[in-house]
């Protein structure tokens, strides 16, 4: 187990390594010239002549070629150090601890709503297939795989702040305004999650054991909530582990529209700047929390599928 | 296999007409409105819908109707062009590592590894951001961002194929490798790339609208509903139907191709198929 686990850490550092190479040379691809956008950026359009730019260049580095500027960044992360924000002139990564607490709260919070909403309605109609409310599930739940969460974010804001009054639209002041950004990311995981587990249910409640505790002549309540519920645990908290993973992933676009000071923001506005170190530190951040995550998950497993079958 | 499409069951489904719109609309926009998407008339600015304007007009006095219109030319042609460079491209790498396997096999994966780890979105904006935005640069943004899925899968399931009796006769009796990877193993695995496709439609569209709903896409003034919604989104307050038409359609064209996905799975043994090779532990596949 331990050199599976060393063989994957292995493999996540060869995947991070290659994540932020891609980015360092996807950014440069760029037609316009670095130094005089951030210039451009920092001092407005009067203040700029040559000599800024070229001074700003020089210091940041930026007139040296991109290979050189490649490595002597990969020397600098290697030490841990990520160096400061372009625009702001803080460092990278104080900015980042900032901001985290933020989106993380938002992911957490529509993940858990999620579990709770989505595993009674996808066992209810793995139960009972084709119902009336299996039905109705299934085809809401169409429905939210389908929208895209800006079209989801700018409905529930004309709905709740433009019509009804009821709730803020932007900004992170007071705990109302979690709601609209924790509701449009919760519908939209709803939707996958009870498909996920709806047809995770229906192979359950086709097993042996199950059909023998019907024989047994249990009620169907205690067989779903019993039975049923613990064995769809481990399979639902891998794919909430997934949801989390996309919450976090639509940060980017959810807190644009909502003005949520989290990571999402923060990289959309680096992008926005060509805020070059500050891309390529939210670029591994984020994909050190997939790799976390993935993981964390398979850890999980390992160590739920033993304390299992040390039990039985 | 023959029969991979059952035609007759999609002549009830609502949403098979909603997409034979769409692609009439992008064949030709004018046939459905008369209104020239890029006419101004700021005497008729933000005007609620009517009959003379179906969906209104927006900030400058365009017909909002015959934007979203244009727009479906725009979304169902960038959306079907990224589809088939990232599935050229991403199928063909993915049938050559499933089955040649080694060393090809393993620095392809970890090419796909490594798009995966970092979510779509943020390589997409990153290299919108250096590329500049247009029609022409989100079609090559998203197709080399979205090649890794399809490699992935058709990967697995060329492997299954690869170990079938019939491919392994056709090696024994000296068969050429490009022989057998066309007329053998794609014609097997075709039907669930099928499935992938429609699904991978509804997933290219949301794509292109994301990334022009954040200025780094398709940007104005072309009718794309992406940007016609960032657009729109200033106006919330005073001209919302500026906002929530354009989202309608992306919602509708979306779910239409999820439905559709759905329905040819369902029809041939794709969906199984494309589950199988998610979940190997998994033999009956996900319903």
């Amino acid at each position: 187990m331990w050199q599976y686990f060393l063989k994957r850490i292995l493999n996540t550092i060869i995947v991070l390594f290659g994540a932020v190479t891609l980015t360092f040379f996807f950014m440069h691809f760029t037609e316009g010239d670095p130094a005089t956008i951030i210039a451009l950026d920092k001092y407005g359009g009067q203040l700029i002549s040559p000599e800024v730019i070229d001074r700003l260049a020089s210091e940041e580095g930026l007139n040296r070629s991109i290979f050189v500027q490649y490595t002597g960044w990969l020397k600098l992360i290697c030490t841990g150090d990520f160096g400061h924000s372009l625009r702001s002139g803080i460092p990278v990564l104080d900015e980042i601890r900032l901001c985290f607490p933020y989106t993380f709260a938002l992911a957490l919070i529509s993940v858990f709503i999620t579990a709770i909403v989505a595993t009674p309605l996808g066992i209810y109609s793995a139960a009972y297939q084709n119902r009336f409310l299996d039905r109705i599930t299934r085809f809401i739940a169409s429905f939210q795989v389908s929208i895209p969460n800006f079209y989801l974010a700018i409905i529930f804001i004309f709905i709740f702040s433009v019509k009804l009054k009821l709730l803020p639209s932007f900004g992170c002041d007071n705990p109302t305004h979690f709601i609209l950004p924790v509701m449009v990311l919760a519908v939209l995981q709803t939707g996958f999650t009870i498909r996920i587990v709806r047809s995770t249910a229906i192979e359950i409640l086709e097993s042996e054991y199950v059909q023998f505790a019907f024989a047994r002549g249990l009620s169907m309540n205690r067989i779903l909530f019993v039975h049923v519920l613990k064995n769809i645990f481990i399979p639902v908290l891998t794919f909430l582990s997934l949801q989390f993973l996309m919450a976090i992933e639509g940060s980017i676009i959810i807190e644009t529209i909502f003005a949520w000071p989290g990571i999402g923001k923060l990289f959309q506005e680096a992008v926005f700047g060509r805020d070059f170190t500050m891309i390529q530190a939210l670029v591994l951040f984020f994909a050190a929390i997939v790799c976390a995550i993935n993981l964390l998950v398979d850890m999980l497993y390992i160590f739920i599928n033993r304390s299992i079958s040390f039990i039985e | 296999m023959n029969k991979i499409i059952e035609f007759k069951s999609l002549i009830y489904k609502p949403y098979f007409y909603f997409l034979l719109f769409l692609v009439l609309t992008g064949i030709n926009p004018f046939l459905i409105s008369g209104d020239n998407p890029y006419t101004t008339n700021l005497s008729r600015r933000l005007e609620p819908p009517s009959a003379e304007y179906l969906f209104g007009t927006d900030d400058l006095g365009r017909c909002v109707f015959s934007r979203v219109m244009h727009g479906a030319r725009i979304s169902i042609g960038a959306s079907l062009s990224i589809l088939l460079l990232s599935l050229l491209f991403g199928g063909s790498l993915g049938i050559l590592s499933g089955y040649f396997g080694g060393w090809v096999d393993e620095f392809v994966m970890r090419i796909t590894d490594i798009f995966m780890t970092v979510p779509t979105i943020v390589i997409a904006l990153v290299l919108a951001r250096s590329l500049g935005p247009g029609i022409k640069n989100v079609i090559i943004i998203l197709s080399i961002t979205m090649w890794t899925g399809y490699a992935r899968m058709i990967r697995g399931l060329a492997l299954d194929i690869k170990n079938r009796h019939y491919v392994e006769t056709a090696k024994t009796i000296g068969l050429k490798n490009s022989y057998i990877m066309l007329r053998h193993i794609l014609p097997a695995i075709l039907p669930p790339i099928l499935v992938m496709a429609t699904l991978g439609m509804g997933r290219n569209i949301i794509m292109i609208s994301s990334l022009s709903f954040l200025g780094l896409g398709i940007i104005e003034p072309a009718p794309d509903w992406g940007a016609m919604l960032n657009h729109g989104t200033s106006y919330i307050r005073t001209a919302p139907h500026m906002a929530l038409f354009p989202g309608v359609f992306i919602s509708l064209t979306v779910l239409s191709f999820n439905l559709l996905g759905d329905e040819l799975g369902s029809a041939g043994n794709g969906r199984q198929f494309f589950m199988n090779t998610r979940n190997p532990g998994n033999p009956k596949g996900i319903r």
